[in-house]
């Protein structure tokens, strides 16, 4: 009697495990504080938000978003390749290109213009936490 | 140096001394912050007298408060984003073990009783099991009208919010951590950047290894050799009479070089001291527009100037006061478009540092519009 109750609050947990692994959203979507600090690798100036995906190397790297409006930078303001960066980071932020091509127009497009016209959108190259708060070295 | 920055020093550098050094683990492991918040989300607390410690206006929630604690001795809270659109009431509560007490937060700029942006203060540490609580009381101006005490978007009771913290706290976030698992000697940085012949500085890196012989090289060439490391992490050296300027220093084992170098500046102690910026002009320019740095000590020849979005080497001031250069920072000009791709105007503080033979200037910043 014991053991069939044990089986079935384990299989009952297992349920909710199980379950929560599909209705909790992944980490990277979460706002949870995380420290960040490593070597700047590489940069992307994005370009539909006023921000800069950075990639740091380890101890503790990833990809972040360093968006100037929304962190507080301490010395030596230096966040790009290859100073080393000290901070906090949480939430989550994609990085956009503008990219063009021409729209291809329609065949009963009654317009001569040989000339397509171009469309721009916007296109995810990348994402990451939020950088809250940093510091830099100087070299 | 700010106290945000010094704990997040110690939160960071001190994982890092402790990889490949693991006799000095256990005497370190006390005097470690560590993040030891607990509530992430906006919706844990949305149920009860208190709001949830996040921002309820922003698309992605962050945090507005996070704790951090040094073993059971102390912990620290940090309140706001830092945005001058976030005030936070100068008194909060804290609560260990069923009282509540009054704390004071404090910040770099006040108004009334408001701290602007950003307010800290220490708390009562708590024990292994035990659960610390922290109220803050944060206004927002969110479209022109202050929202203030909320605990949710709505925000029509105000309510003080609340983070909770305990030594099991804190899930620090989907980072990678990795360490120098092979062993590679690899040079991070120099305790100081600006020395004179003589002076000791301390280089921190990876795979220095105990015991290990490792040489010192300044623009590559040899200085110091067969050096052993104390702790596999830091490397101990004093500055060689070398001419003052700018040295690119390295260090290697007897099998290979570090792929990054640092800088050192040698200084001359009969310099007239360190360059000072005294004004940026105009306040506000677009990229490509003529920029002037005013100032003192700097050199004719050989000076850096270090921007918060790119280095210009070898720049020169003839009258030693003042640099004047178009200002380029990127490769191509930058551009800032809406989600719709539409072209819009941005404005970013770019601060700016001047270092040289005589030293390590102040810094200093002006807007760029982009």
């Amino acid at each position: 009697m014991i053991n069939q109750l044990k089986n079935t609050v384990f299989s009952m947990c297992i349920a909710v495990v199980a379950l929560s692994g599909v209705l909790v959203p992944t980490p990277s979507s979460e706002a949870q504080a995380a420290l960040m600090g490593g070597r700047a690798l590489n940069i992307i100036y994005c370009e539909c938000e006023p921000c800069n995906l950075i990639t740091l190397g380890g101890p503790r790297g990833g990809d972040f978003m360093y968006c100037p409006a929304m962190y507080r930078m301490y010395e030596h303001y230096r966040p790009y390749p290859t100073a080393w960066q000290l901070g906090v980071a949480w939430g989550y932020k994609e990085c956009h290109l503008i990219i063009c091509g021409q729209d291809g127009g329609s065949s009963d497009d009654d317009d001569d213009d040989d000339d397509d016209d171009e469309v721009c959108s916007c296109e995810v190259v990348g994402a990451g936490p939020i950088v809250d708060f940093f510091g830099t070295s100087l070299y | 140096m700010s106290k945000y920055f010094k704990v997040l020093f110690l939160l960071l550098a001190c994982p890092l001394c402790l990889m490949g050094a693991g006799e000095v683990k256990a005497a370190s492991e006390t005097d470690m912050y560590t993040v030891c918040h607990t509530i992430t989300s906006k919706n844990t607390l949305a149920s009860s007298d208190y709001g949830s410690p996040v921002d309820l206006f922003s698309t992605t929630n962050e945090l507005l408060m996070l704790v951090t604690c040094k073993g059971e001795g102390s912990a620290t809270a940090y309140i706001g984003n830092g945005l001058s659109t976030q005030y936070i009431y100068k008194y909060g509560y804290e609560r260990v073990d069923g009282k509540w007490q009054k704390i004071t937060f404090s910040g770099e700029k006040t108004v009334g009783p408001w701290i602007v942006g950003a307010a800290t203060t220490d708390l009562v540490g708590v024990k292994s099991g035990e659960k610390g609580k922290v109220l803050a009381y944060i206004c927002q101006k969110i479209d022109g009208r202050w929202k203030c005490g909320c605990g949710d978007e709505v925000c029509s009771t105000p309510k003080w919010q609340r983070q909770e913290y305990s030594l099991e706290g804190g899930d620090m976030g989907e980072i990678s951590s990795s360490g120098n698992i092979d062993g590679k000697i690899d040079l991070h940085y120099a305790s100081s950047n600006y020395a004179f012949p003589g002076d000791k500085v301390t280089l921190t890196g990876e795979g220095f290894g105990t015991g290990k012989k490792i040489d010192v090289l300044w623009n590559s060439e040899l200085m110091e050799s067969e050096l052993v490391s104390s702790n596999g992490t830091e490397l101990s050296i004093t500055v060689p009479g070398l001419t003052p300027g700018k040295y690119q220093v390295n260090v290697r084992d007897e099998d290979t070089e570090s792929e990054y170098d640092t800088v050192i500046w040698i200084g001359d102690k009969n310099g007239p001291g360190a360059p000072t910026i005294t004004s940026i002009t105009p306040e506000m320019i677009e990229q490509g527009d003529e920029i002037t740095i005013t100032g003192t000590n700097f050199t004719s020849t050989e000076n850096d100037i270090i921007t918060s979005q790119t280095e210009f080497n070898h720049m020169k001031s003839n009258d030693e006061k003042t640099f004047v250069f178009d200002y380029e920072p990127f490769e191509k000009k930058l551009v800032r478009a809406n989600l719709d791709a539409k072209i819009v105007t941005t404005q970013e503080e770019v601060w700016i540092t001047v270092v040289n033979v005589n030293g390590i200037s102040n810094a200093k910043s002006f807007i760029l519009e982009i």
